[in-house]
């Protein structure tokens, strides 16, 4: 989509008042306010040149502001208007209520922040015909609240496990970051029982203890920036399954790439880190899946059936 | 000079004011206004003047509201009284955001006259938790306004900043997806139908709906409008990836009222058993650990009984479809034991029954 006044003034107004919050001197590098701002080079671009048009000519109301290009980069500052971000619009406005409509105690911080969200819709009308996703259950968010409170404070952690298949276990745990996916959420830490990375469930976590003890961050962590990393595990388990005609729609939406057979059938080849995840997903369709290989996993399926 | 250097240019000269500025005054120095409403001819200018007039309108939309004062001003020495307009820095300027502590305020750098929302210390990790909520939404079409906002909170206060440590996946969405969540939104808080063609999956037909947009929500990873359909004349709840070729109805049929005890919550995170039209059947189910415990953080059913005697849990659903609830239990496998009513035990020993002859 072409970019639009409506994004690009609010972004400029802001970019001038980061930029003008310090006294230094030293230009910023594009890929750094791209970064920042969550939009590509080409963004910051197009916007300094907008500026560079603007400081092109003498007007008195825009006599403070500086904008020059440097080698790699750009400085900007002003003494007049635009030190400050413009106040949160209608949409920011929208998402902040959202995110406090769904937070304990978060109402009330949205009456102390009404001031600034004037531009936002009604708090009202907000409650009745916006929401996203409702906080996990009580027990939930106080596991999260803990693995939170241990991921910021570097502090080790205790947890009870119920991994898929097997009896729960205790293990000590190093949080580095939560990541929520498709409504569940996972806290990806440091495991010192196996020494390597691992992916809980937070619902699979029975127990959770801060301990005393704190942790330095593993330097080689790499977040989580995409779903399907989630999944990463040593060993991946390749399954062919089949889906009827009946479910095929629904499931070329989920697992585009797949091939249809002359009977109508959907097949798909999925790699997976969990077996067990994989018994559950075809399961949901009854007969209408079928693993067609390898068969440990067909026995994996015959098995939960019982 | 195009929209944005010509706003930048207006909302500076405003903020630059201390004073109201007449209308002529801002038509006759804003650079795009200027070459035309000094030297064209009556047409131009009024083409001048509406151009100030729509710029006006859109930033209002950003919540910039260049309005007339009540009061008008004089023009000249001649007493001609004219409309002026004055930008308050307040009006324009994210409040300063503090937090109150056992110390007192700790108060931002103060640049210019702005008020101050002052929040307490406990409010902290409320707001704390709201922004990583409100990060969640960032690859959705709310994405650039949410990412915007913990921005600004950042701002003054660095410690609600939300990095790689907290992240939230949701459904990719087509690029069209952007234009059609600000169309519904503006539908739903103008309460204005739209048309549209929509893919339902369920009979595999794309069809033309005209629909009363009551409501818009994120659930399970995906965009949902929850709206009236005029053709059905029931309520329909429709996925925005689905949507096509989304465009407002015009004219007085557009209008529509939302009833006053519509609530969006009552929609958001429906089991798949509940989303028939069907009348619920209460099924009374025992889950044995851990699978219970699943089945409570997901916050599916209601808990009848703690613990039984397999350190499981007995659950109440209210089930509207029968066909759905069953293929959600098969996958707890023999963890599960369908209590009551009759029908859906069988259908469930069925469905077992089926799957072993199936794997035989």
């Amino acid at each position: 989509m072409p970019e639009t006044a409506h994004g690009q003034v609010p972004r400029l107004v802001e970019l001038i008042a980061w930029l003008s919050q310090s006294d230094s001197a030293k230009p910023v590098a594009y890929r750094a306010a791209a970064r920042r701002l969550g939009v590509p080079e080409g963004t910051i671009r197009a916007d300094l040149d907008a500026l560079l048009g603007l400081s092109g000519e003498h007007r008195d109301w825009l006599a403070s502001l500086r904008v020059a290009l440097v080698s790699g980069g750009f400085v900007a500052h002003s003494l007049g208007a635009f030190r400050r971000p413009l106040h949160f619009t209608g949409e920011e406005g929208l998402a902040l209520l959202l995110g406090l409509a769904g937070t304990r105690g978060g109402r009330a911080v949205a009456q102390q922040l009404a001031q600034a969200l004037r531009a936002a819709p009604p708090a009202e009308l907000v409650d009745a015909a916006f929401a996203i996703s409702v906080a996990p259950s009580e027990e939930l968010e106080e596991r999260l609240a803990v693995a939170r409170r241990a991921r910021d404070e570097r502090r080790k952690l205790e947890i009870l496990y119920c991994a898929s298949a097997g009896e729960p276990s205790r293990r000590v745990v190093h949080v580095h970051q939560i990541v929520e996916a498709a409504g569940r959420w996972y806290i990806v830490a440091w495991c010192e029982k196996v020494g390597a990375f691992r992916n809980f469930r937070a619902d699979r976590v029975l127990e959770a203890t801060l301990l005393a003890q704190d942790f330095r961050p593993q330097l080689l962590f790499q977040p989580i920036r995409k779903p399907e990393e989630l999944l990463r595990a040593e060993e991946m388990v390749t399954a062919r399954v089949a889906f009827s005609p009946r479910v095929a729609r629904w499931l070329k939406e989920r697992y585009p790439g797949g091939r249809e057979e002359n009977d109508g059938r959907y097949v798909v080849t999925l790699k997976v880190a969990d077996p067990a995840w994989l018994v559950r997903e075809v399961l949901q369709y009854g007969v209408e899946a079928e693993v067609l290989e390898p068969e440990g996993m067909r026995e994996a399926v015959r098995r939960a059936v019982g | 000079m195009n929209k944005t250097e010509r706003w930048l240019n207006l909302l500076a000269f405003l903020l630059d004011h201390r004073y109201a500025v007449p209308r002529e005054e801002i038509l006759s120095q804003v650079d795009d206004y200027k070459a035309d409403w000094l030297t064209g001819d009556d047409k131009k200018r009024e083409s001048v003047r509406r151009k100030f007039e729509r710029d006006k309108k859109e930033l209002k939309a950003l919540g910039v509201a260049i309005e007339p004062l009540k009061e008008k001003v004089m023009a000249d020495h001649a007493g001609q009284e004219v409309e002026a307009y004055l930008l308050k820095p307040r009006d324009f300027y994210l409040p300063y955001l503090a937090v109150r502590t056992a110390k007192g305020a700790r108060l931002p750098s103060h640049t210019y006259f702005l008020s101050t929302v002052t929040l307490d210390a406990k409010d902290l990790p409320v707001l704390r938790r709201a922004a990583e909520r409100v990060a969640a939404l960032a690859d959705t079409p709310l994405g650039g306004a949410a990412r915007s906002a913990l921005r600004k909170l950042a701002f003054d206060l660095p410690e609600l900043g939300v990095g790689d440590e907290e992240r939230a996946f949701v459904q990719p969405t087509p690029p069209e997806a952007d234009e059609h969540f600000a169309l519904l939104r503006r539908a739903v808080e103008e309460r204005r139908a739209v048309r549209c063609r929509y893919y339902a999956i369920g009979r595999d037909a794309e069809e033309e709906r005209v629909i009363e947009p009551y409501g818009l929500m994120l659930s399970w990873g995906h965009w949902y409008c929850v709206a009236r359909s005029r053709e059905r004349d029931a309520m329909r709840v429709f996925r925005l990836d689905r949507m096509k070729n989304v465009a407002p109805v015009e004219g007085p049929k557009a209008e529509f009222a939302v009833p006053r005890d519509f609530r969006i919550g009552g929609y958001l995170d429906r089991a798949p058993w509940e989303l028939s039209e069907e009348k619920p059947v209460p099924a009374r189910v025992r889950i044995a650990f851990p699978q219970s415990r699943w089945v409570i953080g997901e916050r599916l059913g209601k808990v009848v009984k703690g613990v039984t005697d397999d350190a499981g849990t007995e659950f109440e659903f209210a089930v509207r479809s029968a066909e759905a609830f069953v293929r959600w239990l098969l996958p707890l496998g023999r963890q599960v034991e369908v209590l009551s009513p009759p029908a859906i035990k069988r259908q469930l020993d069925e469905a077992r029954a089926r799957l072993r002859a199936l794997y035989r």
